[in-house]
């Protein structure tokens, strides 16, 4: 009983915070309609400064399995310092395709290499990408280690 | 104890969210049956409750973490960390960035366990850089300053981690690795330990660790008989020197395999505690980086099952000395002997992510023995995980 009663207000507070989060706008455009998934081999990794007032994006040159199609996918600015990627692994790359024709352009929200998946934004095309080491995102996956892992 | 806790817990959790450009609440319950990882196996279940929220502005993010922990046997081990800081990434052209961290952290325990009470000031610099499209240097270092309860853990260290990799046409990354410590120790022995909450402890429940650890005898190391030496504020370091090296290589974009082996040495300097001791889910002070030397072998197979759940198989191993660390007694008295651990690690974790949470299980089995029969144990620990996350926009 008494842990109840100290779990109600608490899960009251957690609710009214849903609520007030989730009703902001969104102001990032990603067109569900148009999401696509390239399975190939990064061909080239770079850094583009795509807005004036972020940092450089990590972007990567695909050229996808099979078609030889050449992609450049937006990653993620924060996303640099983790992973570790380089030239020749094979990704598959979930994302809207934003130029079509000779200089196609993904942007991704999910990648799929060496047995993991990483989402780098949502369906809303949100960037889910926080802090140069992939802070937040890495200590979600560590979140489960405890200060003293066994 | 628990409100004392909860409430202030409440208040940030409800300032951050509202000015946070990103939060998340995580849940976990945790089981064990070896919760202070010795030879009596007295179990526990674990609840805890985390949260994080950072804000970005001009370049900065700030950042907050806050965690209870609620243990159900041993309920004095129940505890709250509060993290804060600041950080900021500095891009420097072709392919080469610099990352800065600063974090405050608050260690709160319970009365039987204020020892263990903290607070740390942490500098972290990283940088990596692609020499090419397939090589990656990484280097990484960390000055920390902690200040706890009980003056003999007051510490500051110095750790700088260095790796190259490359990537090679059969999908193979080959990683070579080098790290250096150095951790002095600001008051390793001190007149009032003999007063210190811990020494009252038995050794039957772990809590002798403690009664151990403040007796401050070992080589090198000042002894209560000799006042000279016995001088507070006389400072006593410890080294260590590791090599390593990974190997990875990609099976598909679906699988992948990864070995790992390092190699430590202490290089100067000893523990200044009579013993270390390592509990689940508890940040033991006399037992990290710096109190071990000796060998780890590791292996992980990382596969993306079906309905994209991520699935981890590991493999570790390892054989540890703890340089001034002796073997003791079933009365608690050093025995004259080096310390010495083998170790095997099984471990399974299952992860799914979804859009606004995430969902983890894990489980690992470890036996580890000593020519301390202690410290001769097996254990079983458990934990299931669930994860909220909310972006400013949603």
């Amino acid at each position: 009983m008494r842990r109840t009663r100290s779990f109600i207000p608490a899960l009251t507070l957690l609710s009214l915070l849903c609520g007030k989060l989730e009703s902001q706008p969104n102001k990032f455009f990603y067109d569900i309609k148009k999401e696509i998934q390239v399975t190939g081999t990064i061909e080239r990794l770079m850094f583009e400064r795509k807005y004036s007032d972020s940092a450089p994006f990590l972007s990567l040159e695909i050229e996808e399995n099979g078609t030889r199609m050449r992609y450049i996918v937006e990653v993620s600015p924060a996303w640099f310092f983790e992973p570790d990627l380089h030239k020749g692994e094979r990704v598959t790359i979930f994302g809207s395709l934003i130029v079509r024709g000779e200089n196609n352009r993904i942007m991704a929200r999910m990648l799929r290499y060496r047995g993991r998946e990483t989402s780098v934004r949502d369906r809303n095309g949100f960037p889910n990408w926080r802090r140069g080491k992939g802070r937040r995102r890495s200590r979600i996956r560590r979140v489960n280690d405890p200060p003293s892992r066994p | 104890m628990r409100k004392a806790f909860l409430i202030p817990a409440l208040l940030l959790l409800a300032v951050s969210s509202a000015q946070a450009d990103f939060f998340s609440i995580s849940l976990f319950q945790n089981a064990t049956d070896n919760l202070f990882q010795d030879s009596l196996s007295e179990g526990d279940r674990i609840s805890s409750l985390i949260f994080e929220a950072d804000k970005s502005f001009s370049g900065l993010t700030l950042f907050a973490q806050g965690r209870l922990s609620h243990f159900s046997q041993y309920g004095d081990l129940t505890n709250y960390y509060q993290d804060v800081g600041l950080d900021y990434v500095l891009f420097l052209g072709g392919g080469t960035a610099a990352y800065f961290a600063l974090t405050g952290r608050g260690a709160f325990y319970k009365e039987d366990y204020r020892d263990f009470n903290h607070t740390s000031l942490k500098f972290d610099a990283a940088l990596k850089s692609y020499l090419s499209q397939v090589s990656i240097f990484k280097s990484n270092y960390i000055l920390e300053l902690k200040n706890y309860g009980s003056p003999l853990f007051d510490s500051t260290s110095h750790t700088l981690d260095v790796s190259l990799d490359y990537f090679f046409q059969t999908r193979t990354t080959v990683k070579l690795e080098t790290s250096w410590g150095a951790k002095t120790f600001l008051h390793p022995f001190s007149t009032e330990d003999s007063g210190s909450s811990a020494g009252e402890a038995s050794f039957q429940n772990g809590q002798g660790l403690l009664k151990g650890m403040g007796q401050g005898k070992g080589k090198n190391f000042p002894s209560a008989d000799d006042p000279e030496e016995a001088a507070p504020g006389s400072g006593q370091g410890i080294q260590y020197l590791a090599l390593g090296g990974t190997v990875a290589q990609g099976l598909s974009d679906r699988i992948g395999l990864q070995l790992q082996a390092l190699r430590q040495w202490s290089i100067s300097g000893l523990n200044p505690f009579t013993t270390v001791g390592d509990f689940y889910w508890v940040e033991n002070p006399s037992y990290d980086r710096f109190s071990w030397e000796g060998t780890e072998l590791g292996g992980m197979l990382t596969v993306l099952a079906p309905w994209s759940m991520q699935l981890n198989l590991r493999y570790e191993w390892s054989r540890k000395e703890f340089p001034g660390i002796l073997t003791l007694d079933p009365e608690g008295a050093a025995a004259g002997i080096a310390r010495r651990d083998r170790r095997d690690r099984l471990a399974v974790r299952l992860e799914k992510n979804f859009t606004r949470f995430s969902i983890f299980l894990d489980y690992s089995y470890l036996n580890n023995a000593s020519n301390d029969a202690v410290f001769t144990w097996k254990g079983n620990f458990f934990s299931v995980g669930f994860a909220w996350h909310f972006f400013k926009g949603d």
